[in-house]
């Protein structure tokens, strides 16, 4: 007995030491999860967006300050009619491979997003010849012409301002490795796990669920990598990102959960970031519902709701929101007032709009209200779906609402149900209210605007809030042409939906970023850009 | 035995069909449009949604879809909604951790379970019977994620001599015991912690039973030492029940142990299952319960092997 006790304590002795010391040639990412997909056209989630901006190339990109910047096209020009861009490429461009590419992958990639069997994320249905090849009456996207190797020629049906936006966020394929797989089979094609791309880094091995290694592209056309080696790795507890980083197991995190951060904050060797997050909070009003349809009772909520509390059970620390962008694009409207937390200006808007609380029992009923009969309490089903980001702030919606005597009963389902029963319905009689979020940069801006207005553009404008101006507005700002003219009116249809209410935005908690002293980062204001400057990030002393 | 053998296939195919029927319907029956979970709210506008219902096979009726994702299963062609992957492969990959530290649970409970038993059932209510059950009750109370994260504060952070995450480490090229030891004490340890007492207490009252059998007392009265009564004679009789019981907690386990998995981001098919899940990936559901239940069957059509082993008053027929 005693020899086995002698023998295990020798064995623990031996154990290596757990702290791997970070070598200065790599860098550890902590993350809780693993892409879905490398093949950009069919990764879906957030967390493989962040993995491929690095394995892949635009034709032009936005750079860290958010300019629109040439990345393997090395200039472009547009003819006098506005409809056709030429974009010039760079000749030194190589596939992970070893492949030159040339205009026949851009002219690939942007084909196969019209083919009849293509179920990618598709941005390009205004480009000449794209919704003829959708339909089978063309072979090829006649608006994408090589002109030669290294040039390449595209024509929109008619002058949008938004063009780049829209092409920078298009990586390039392999024309090469893809051409000959059918387009129907491509999400389960080899680049969805073996990815072949033209980026700074690429994959040396995918650990399934446990990490993805990377290491510098020596041919990169923007200059190598400065760290060689850089690791992806997946940890889906983010209770413990905390230890991984103080035990030197990792890098950098932007998940420490908000509650150990300022505790990390305080660790030697340990430096942090705050930045607006890329996820808002919001409430979206059925405008079509009787209890919802006077812009006095919305603005009567906006009021009501106190969002710094929000904030405090989130974390404390984040910022109101009031319209659809990320504060650090040019396109936010950064003018706009939030709605000061007031339940006396609440109260007395609702008073205004026509509800009273006549019997005494703290919920006010309907006075004249158009489509509610005299008397009808003021009491809704705020929709939410079942996740902790939304589910805390309803219930402070509904405490908030109770004390302004509207009783809010709320309903947590499933996302599918959410979807379908408040998201796409056109008629769902128990829809007054919903409450859910935006993640911004998954789409461009543009789309975050165009996708929620004007009503009945995209899954997500059932508000049924229908106003003239920005009707008219939305569907312009591609058509025009000079950048702060184009700003103008971005403005004002955030002012216009902040003043009407369809929305009420809630709160953006901060992206929480905690990382190695030694590593020096470039200046960043959002996620998606910290992720993109990761081949721009060193080890310092 | 050998008729005993094909009895006991056959008696699988009914079992397959009832689970995967069940498991296929309580999915597609569900309310809502599977689609739908497979992506982000902000980019379903962007996506032809129509066309992947029809890629994906959610357009044909009910029974087609059924017996279609089956057919597909078993040329091991049934692909994942999201990852577009073969779902056994998703499955095969994430196996060899589950099994690796399933294992180790196992054995881990068992050292440590069958001696404190067999010392426990010598003296029952004796202060080391009372000072095991009062732990084992204990340990069984503890929750897993609450455990988990104790251990990793103690022994991750404060004393820094075990990593919170992973199975081996980040640099490693390939699979080597001696550096993985140490990523897998915690987790072993939380497993074992939750098997131990129905080892324990199944042991325990086993033992208590077969040492008061006449055979027990004959053995002593032959001038046997107590050691070789006791190993020789009681125990292969105590651990009769121990044996079914593992039989059913491995397979069970090999399903997935998804909360020990995610907090020491063991790359296991717990953590698989529970993805699939959140997303309604149906065909990797289908394809984990399918597993699952034969690894069942299997095991406990091994366990009766094993029972006319160690008690051959046992025939099967």
């Amino acid at each position: 007995m005693k020899q086995i006790v002698a023998l295990l304590l020798v064995f623990l002795l031996t154990l290596p030491l757990t702290s791997t010391a970070q070598e200065n040639d790599t860098v550890v990412v902590l993350w809780p999860s693993q892409p879905d997909s490398l093949f950009p056209d069919f990764a879906v989630t957030a967390t493989a967006g962040y993995v491929i901006i690095n394995l892949y190339s635009t034709l032009v990109t936005t750079d860290l300050q958010g300019n629109l910047v040439g990345d393997l096209a090395t200039g472009w020009e547009v003819s006098e009619d506005q409809l056709t861009w030429t974009f010039s490429l760079r000749d030194d461009v190589v596939w992970h491979d070893g492949a030159p590419l040339t205009a026949a992958d851009v002219k690939f990639s942007y084909e196969i997003a019209s083919d009849a069997a293509y179920t990618g994320s598709s941005y390009f249905a205004d480009i000449v010849g794209a919704a003829e090849k959708r339909d089978g009456s063309a072979d090829e996207v006649t608006g994408v012409q090589i002109i030669d190797d290294y040039t390449v020629a595209i024509t929109t049906t008619a002058p949008n301002a938004l063009v780049l936006d829209t092409i920078a966020q298009r990586y390039i394929l392999p024309a090469h490795a893809l051409a000959d797989v059918p387009v129907a089979d491509l999400a389960s094609s080899a680049q969805a796990t073996a990815p072949i791309g033209t980026g700074p880094y690429r994959l040396v091995e995918w650990r399934v669920d446990e990490a993805l290694i990377f290491e510098a592209f020596p041919e990169y056309h923007g200059g190598s990598a400065i760290i060689p080696n850089y690791i992806w790795k997946v940890v889906p507890e983010v209770a413990t990102h905390y230890t991984e980083l103080v035990t030197d197991a990792a890098d950098i995190s932007t998940s420490v959960p908000a509650d150990d951060f300022s505790g990390i904050q305080s660790e030697p060797g340990i430096s942090t970031l705050q930045m607006p997050g890329v996820n808002m909070t919001l409430v979206m009003f059925n405008t079509s519902s009787p209890f919802f349809s006077d812009v006095r009772t919305r603005q009567a909520m906006a009021f009501a709701v106190d969002r710094e509390s929000m904030i405090a059970i989130g974390g404390g620390s984040g910022g109101l929101v009031t319209n659809q962008l990320h504060p650090s694009v040019p396109e936010h409207n950064a003018d706009i007032v939030p709605y000061p937390y007031d339940s006396a200006r609440a109260a007395a808007l609702l008073e205004e709009a026509g509800w009273r609380d006549e019997n005494g029992d703290g919920i006010r009923e309907s006075y004249s209200i158009e489509g509610l009969e005299d008397g009808t309490p003021f009491s809704v089903e705020l929709g939410t779906w079942s996740n902790p980001l939304y589910n805390l702030p309803a219930q402070i919606i509904q405490q908030n609402l109770k004390d302004v005597g509207v009783e809010v009963a709320v309903n947590v389902v499933d996302f599918n149900v959410y979807f379908a029963e408040y998201l796409t319905a056109t008629n769902n009689p128990n829809f007054q209210f919903g409450m859910s979020g935006w993640f911004n940069f998954s789409v461009p801006t543009y789309a975050d605007i165009s996708g929620n207005f004007p009503t009945g553009s995209g899954s997500h404008a059932r508000t049924l809030w229908s106003n003239v101006r920005v009707d008219e507005l939305v569907p312009a700002i591609p058509t025009i042409f000079d950048t702060s003219e184009r700003n103008a009116a971005y403005y004002e249809v955030q002012a216009i939906v902040h003043e009407e209410v369809p929305f009420l935005y809630l709160t953006r908690l901060d992206n929480l970023v905690a990382f190695d002293s030694n590593l020096a980062l470039p200046e960043i204001t959002n996620l998606r850009n910290l992720f993109k400057s990761i081949p721009q990030w060193s080890w310092g002393s | 035995m050998q008729r005993y053998l094909i009895r006991r296939l056959l008696q699988m195919i009914p079992v397959f069909i009832g689970i995967t029927f069940i498991t296929f319907m309580m999915i597609s029956l569900a309310p809502g449009d599977p689609v739908v979970s497979l992506y982000p709210p902000e980019v379903l506008d962007r996506i032809d949604l129509e066309l992947l219902r029809d890629q994906l096979g959610l357009n044909d009726p009910l029974p087609v879809q059924y017996v279609r994702m089956i057919g597909r299963f078993f040329t091991g062609e049934l692909e994942s909604f999201q990852e577009r992957r073969p779902a056994m492969e998703l499955i095969f990959d994430r196996l060899p951790s589950t099994l690796l530290l399933t294992t180790l649970a196992v054995i881990v409970a068992l050292l440590i379970g069958l001696p404190v038993a067999i010392f426990s059932a010598l003296k029952p209510y004796s202060w080391f019977d009372n000072v095991a059950t009062v732990s084992v009750l204990t340990g069984l109370s503890l929750p897993q994620f609450w455990f988990a994260l104790l251990l990793i504060l103690i022994f991750s952070e404060q004393l820094r001599i075990l990593p919170s995450s992973g199975i081996r480490p980040i640099d490693a090229q390939t699979y080597e015991p001696v550096e993985m030891i140490p990523y897998l004490v915690m987790p072993t340890i939380v497993l074992a912690i939750g098997l131990l007492p129905s080892i324990m207490r199944y042991s325990r009252s086993n033992m208590i039973e077969v040492l008061s059998q006449d055979y027990v007392r004959t053995a002593y009265s032959k001038g046997l030492t107590r050691r070789t009564v006791l190993i020789r004679h009681a125990l292969p009789n105590a651990i009769l029940p121990v044996v079914t019981l593992i039989g059913v907690i491995f397979p069970l386990l090999l399903g997935g142990a998804a909360i020990v998995e995610t907090i020491f981001a063991i790359p296991g098919i717990g953590r698989l299952a529970v993805r699939a899940a959140q997303v309604r990936d149906l065909p990797v559901m289908l394809s984990l319960n399918i597993f699952t239940a034969v690894m069942i069957l299997l095991s406990t059509m091994l366990t009766d092997l094993l029972y006319t082993y160690l008690d051959p008053r046992i025939r099967l027929s």
